[in-house]
């Protein structure tokens, strides 16, 4: 799932990210903070629900609809590939 | 290092030009230098600015001929001797490098393109420099005519981008507007009145030096985080993008670059794809920005012209950001009545730095 550019993504312990490659910035609330960092070890969307369920009290429907909006998010920005360009 | 050098485009207004930034970044690496500022107009607001040029002379228009020019900066040599001079405007470029022999000749050295260089860049001939790195340029027609301009319409479909043959970019969306503009940009600049395809996205722009054998020794891309009405990047912020760079690499080299350049890119948002939009024959208005992080390309050229050789600086950081900044500066009207009467005014004798009652 992980690209370039999301490996590359300077954030700090706030949320605040820096995209190197287009100069964008972003606020990214702790949980994303979160996701992005299991990400970038290399979870795939099933590893991430396991993981939300695992550290937030929520249960796996509402984590796996609450994940598909950020990764939506992500893919809108260019952070991470779409599904044709991973398997291309 | 004592040395006397020349610098021109000290007008930072609306439209702000690049002198005052090249002094700013070769006062900072080196603060005995002795400035002289090349002014075509008393109003040119670097003029009265404090620490900028030592010594201010007025000088013709390169259009008053090479003549003209010459024999004023013969002039100007026998108050101050120019070592090194960085003219840093469009309309000056072509007019510098024909006069290159004679100025080395009185000691005077440049550090500028070859004449195919700035040809093979100027905005009619994109086309085919881009087709030779590897790049992309918008679509666009060269037209002197009427007839010619309704046809390059008809095949590149409205919203279009028209252009004057060195400045001046205009969005159109209408027939109307299109001969419009068509008739200010002959009127003002002659042709060819360049259309261009409209691509919808990001501005980007490198400034970058050439050491004229292919190599870039300078170089920092950057995003444009705020565009002005005129549409001049008021903001920008470091980037680093691989694409980005290769293109604007690619090109130097493709141009054997020799000197300041600035490249100028839109991407397309729709495919991320970069297009080459203009290449300026000069360091940009933001030549300071880079500088005041270590990237000083200024001092890169000066010590080129002087020393010889250039050593490639080290990668620009991304995330350093610039937002441009107006102030009002006050003066002396005794002070621009030197320069009017004189055509010369020592700023370093001047009490222009005026405080206020206290």
């Amino acid at each position: 799932m992980q690209n370039k550019k999301l490996r590359e993504l300077l954030m700090n312990e706030n949320g605040f990210a820096f995209d190197q490659s287009t100069g964008y910035t972003y606020n990214i609330n702790t949980v994303g903070v979160e996701i992005i960092d299991w990400i970038k070890t290399g979870c795939d969307e099933e590893a991430l629900v396991q993981h939300i369920t695992a550290a937030y009290d929520v249960d796996a429907a509402t984590a796996r609809r609450d994940l598909d909006t950020f990764l939506n998010a992500l893919l809108r920005y260019g952070l991470i590939p779409r599904q044709e360009e991973v398997s291309a | 290092m004592k040395r006397t050098i020349a610098v021109t485009g000290l007008h930072s207004g609306e439209n702000p030009q690049p002198g005052v930034g090249v002094i700013r970044s070769l006062r900072r690496r080196y603060a005995d230098l002795t400035i002289i500022g090349l002014v075509y107009d008393v109003l040119e607001s670097g003029i009265y600015l404090e620490e900028c040029a030592d010594i201010v002379y007025n000088v013709p228009y390169p259009s008053a001929g090479m003549e003209a020019v010459l024999s004023r900066l013969d002039y100007i040599h026998t108050r101050s001797p120019i070592d090194v001079l960085i003219p840093t405007l469009d309309a000056e470029i072509v007019a510098m490098i024909k006069l290159q022999p004679a100025l080395a000749a009185r000691g005077t050295q440049m550090l500028l393109p070859t004449l195919e260089s700035v040809n093979a860049r100027q905005k009619s001939e994109l086309s085919t420099l881009v087709a030779q790195c590897g790049c992309q340029t918008p679509r666009s027609r060269k037209v002197v005519d009427v007839p010619g301009l309704l046809a390059a319409a008809d095949e590149l479909l409205y919203p279009l981008m028209i252009k004057g043959p060195f400045y001046e970019a205009h969005k159109v969306e209408t027939p109307q507007g299109l001969l419009e503009q068509f008739y200010a940009l002959m009127g003002r600049w002659g042709a060819p009145i360049i259309v261009q395809e409209f691509i919808v996205g990001q501005e980007f722009n490198i400034m970058a030096v050439g050491d004229g054998a292919g190599t870039t020794t300078g170089f920092c891309a950057i995003r444009k985080m705020i565009v002005s009405s005129q549409g001049k990047g008021y903001g920008g912020i470091v980037i680093h993008d691989e694409a980005l760079n290769m293109a604007g690499r690619a090109l130097i080299q493709q141009l054997r670059w020799r000197g300041p350049c600035e490249l100028e890119f839109i991407q397309d948002e729709s495919t991320g794809n970069f297009y080459l939009l203009e290449i300026n024959p000069r360091f940009p208005a933001w030549v300071d920005f880079p500088s005041s992080f270590g990237h000083n390309m200024p001092a890169l050229l000066l010590e080129a012209v002087l020393e010889g050789g250039m050593k490639p600086l080290p990668p620009c950081e991304p995330g350093y950001f610039y937002i441009r900044h107006t102030a009002d500066l006050t003066c002396r009207i005794a002070d621009m009545g030197q320069l009017t009467t004189f055509g010369e005014w020592d700023c370093r004798h001047a009490a222009h730095q005026i405080h206020p009652a206290q």
